[in-house]
């Protein structure tokens, strides 16, 4: 009966502790796994995402994604990027935006939406957990490094 | 305009194989009082209202707009974008703020033709987006004498990355128009601004930003023709008449706008610390015509972010060029027995103050983002009008002459909702 008891509290403690893995992981930024880029500077990130100069360092255009139903990623993301609060970076996209300048970034709904994405998009470039990175596609950029 | 319209959408039925058509928007409700009987408050030039003590007003600061984006191909892209603003008059032409093609060969160069937004000073692409930015208004002291909005023409914009700096320039080129009135005037007229060149350079990294514009244009008005024809005839008929008004005609011809040149400048920057943005402007007008007289104006405005709240504090300053007519030398008791004298001495006073704005404001303020999407803004301006007068104050009598000594103070308090959809 310890036995059991010993073996539920162990498989709940480890699947506690994957859920948190999963959740807490880092977000890393995703290209298609042929796309020439191999690495981002943080400003590069801060121009794709915000409008500036939407194109990889070898000048191809770019096609950034942004998360739909996951706010708290997405809020997770600008704050790392650019130290902003969602509502900023809403305020700053509505004036790019409505002034005609630039379009923001398309949206899908989750991570699974975007790597379908990212894998049909060959200069899409997307954030995601780094525990969601799969073989199609390859980090180009790290917050934490 | 419309047929500039019907060209797009024609356009992008021949481009378009599978439309990808983008709709959202957005919207200010707002309302505005103050404690003045005698200086009316109005958002710019181009309103006929006015806004007095125990007025609670929604008509200056309420707007709705709607967008479409057509994306055709990677290349090319439609924007059509309509605003309501109580506009003096609602139609397609008035409501239509963007109708254009983009055509983007290369992240470094965008090429867009048709009605774009008029890139003249730091906020003028994005007044009345009022979620954009952090106040309840744009500073009238810059914005308030510029009711143009959008510029029918073309543009080049290049952009290049330079280390960790963002580099772009826009050339642009075109005419607009745009209601202008003063003097509680239930008239707002079109002013048209023709031959538009403008250069609109911007610096940003990832803390900072500093822009500057410089837009020469010639002003496209006869609507002081009449008055140089009759200085003329009277210069001409009356004896004596150079005696009791020196230079009548000379004084005349300054003042005519038509194909006259403006130049129109502005240097900009914000400084985004961590919890704190600093932003500031600094403009000057620059004219040939008397009727617009030159400006100098500037605003500086800091702005304390703690989460969804934000705490703002502004200082605005505007300064017009003056030119005092009545020491030009002209013989009033003289001019007062010459058959329509003082006809022509009101209309040119008229004229020299149509576009006076001399001022200092300081504003505190609160934004509350209380949704991702959704603004309350609060903000209490106080203005001080100084020597020189400002018709940016709409008087409480309809087209009551100009005052040069009608200084005074006025506290505006301004509460809106602002949201995008």
């Amino acid at each position: 009966m310890l036995q059991l008891t010993l073996l539920k509290t162990m498989i709940l403690m480890g699947g506690l502790s994957f859920t948190t893995f999963v959740t807490s992981s880092e977000l890393v930024l995703v290209v298609h796994k042929d796309n020439p880029t191999s690495i981002l500077s943080r400003s590069q990130v801060i121009d794709l995402y915000m409008g500036k100069y939407v194109a990889f360092p070898d000048g191809s255009k770019a096609v950034p994604v942004d998360i739909e139903g996951d706010l708290e990623v997405r809020t997770k993301f600008y704050d790392s990027l650019v130290g902003m609060s969602l509502a900023r970076v809403n305020a700053y996209w509505s004036k790019v935006k409505f002034s005609g300048r630039a379009r923001p970034p398309t949206q899908q709904k989750d991570e699974k939406a975007i790597l379908v994405f990212v894998k049909q998009t060959e200069n899409a470039i997307a954030y995601i957990h780094e525990s969601s990175v799969t073989e199609d596609v390859k980090v180009v950029y790290r917050f934490y490094e | 305009m419309t047929k500039c319209v019907f060209l797009l959408l024609l356009v992008s039925n021949f481009v378009l194989a599978a439309p990808d058509v983008r709709v959202s928007g957005f919207g200010t409700i707002g309302v505005v009082t103050t404690d003045s009987d005698e200086l009316g408050y109005r958002a710019d030039f181009s309103k006929t209202g006015s806004v007095f003590k125990n007025d609670f007003d929604f008509a200056e600061s309420t707007n709705l707009g709607i967008q479409f984006d057509i994306i055709a191909t990677n290349e090319i892209d439609i924007v059509v974008q309509a605003i309501y603003r109580d506009q003096q008059e609602l139609n397609l032409k008035s409501a239509l703020n963007l109708a254009f093609i983009r055509y983007s060969p290369n992240a470094n160069w965008s090429f867009r033709f048709g009605r774009t937004a008029y890139d003249l000073f730091l906020l003028t692409e994005y007044r009345d987006i009022g979620y954009a930015y952090t106040w309840a208004h744009v500073p009238s002291e810059i914005y308030g004498i510029l009711p143009h909005r959008y510029l029918d023409g073309v543009d080049l914009t290049y952009s290049k990355p330079l280390g960790d700096l963002t580099f772009s320039a826009k050339l642009f080129y075109g005419k607009n128009e745009f209601a202008v009135t003063a003097f509680s005037s239930p008239d707002a007229p079109p002013f048209r601004f023709d031959n538009i060149v403008g250069l609109a350079l911007d610096f940003q990294s990832i803390n900072w930003d500093i822009a500057v514009n410089h837009t020469q244009l010639k002003f496209d008005s006869k609507a002081i023709k009449p008055l140089i024809a009759g200085l003329t005839q009277l210069n001409a008929l009356v004896p004596n008449f150079s005696v009791i008004w020196p230079n009548a005609v000379d004084f005349a011809n300054a003042a005519d706008l038509d194909n006259k040149k403006g130049t129109y400048t502005s240097l900009s920057g914000q400084y985004r610390f961590n919890k704190v943005t600093l932003i500031s402007e600094l403009a000057k007008i620059k004219t040939d015509t008397l009727s617009v007289q030159g400006l100098k104006s500037g605003y500086l405005s800091g702005i304390y972010h703690t989460n969804a709240h934000n705490f703002f504090a502004s200082i605005a300053f505007s300064q017009s060029e003056k030119f005092d007519l009545d020491s030009s030398g002209i013989i009033l008791p003289a001019l007062e027995q010459v058959p329509s004298g003082m006809e022509a001495y009101n209309a040119s006073k008229l004229l020299l103050n149509y576009y006076s704005l001399n001022q200092k404001t300081v504003s505190i303020g609160w934004r509350w983002d209380f949704d991702q999407n959704m603004s309350f803004k609060l903000q209490l301006d106080h203005t001080r009008i100084d020597d020189g007068a400002s018709t940016f104050w709409q008087p409480p009598t309809e087209n009551e002459m100009p005052d040069n000594d009608r200084t005074g103070h006025v506290n505006v308090l301004f509460a809106n909702v602002s949201f995008l959809y």
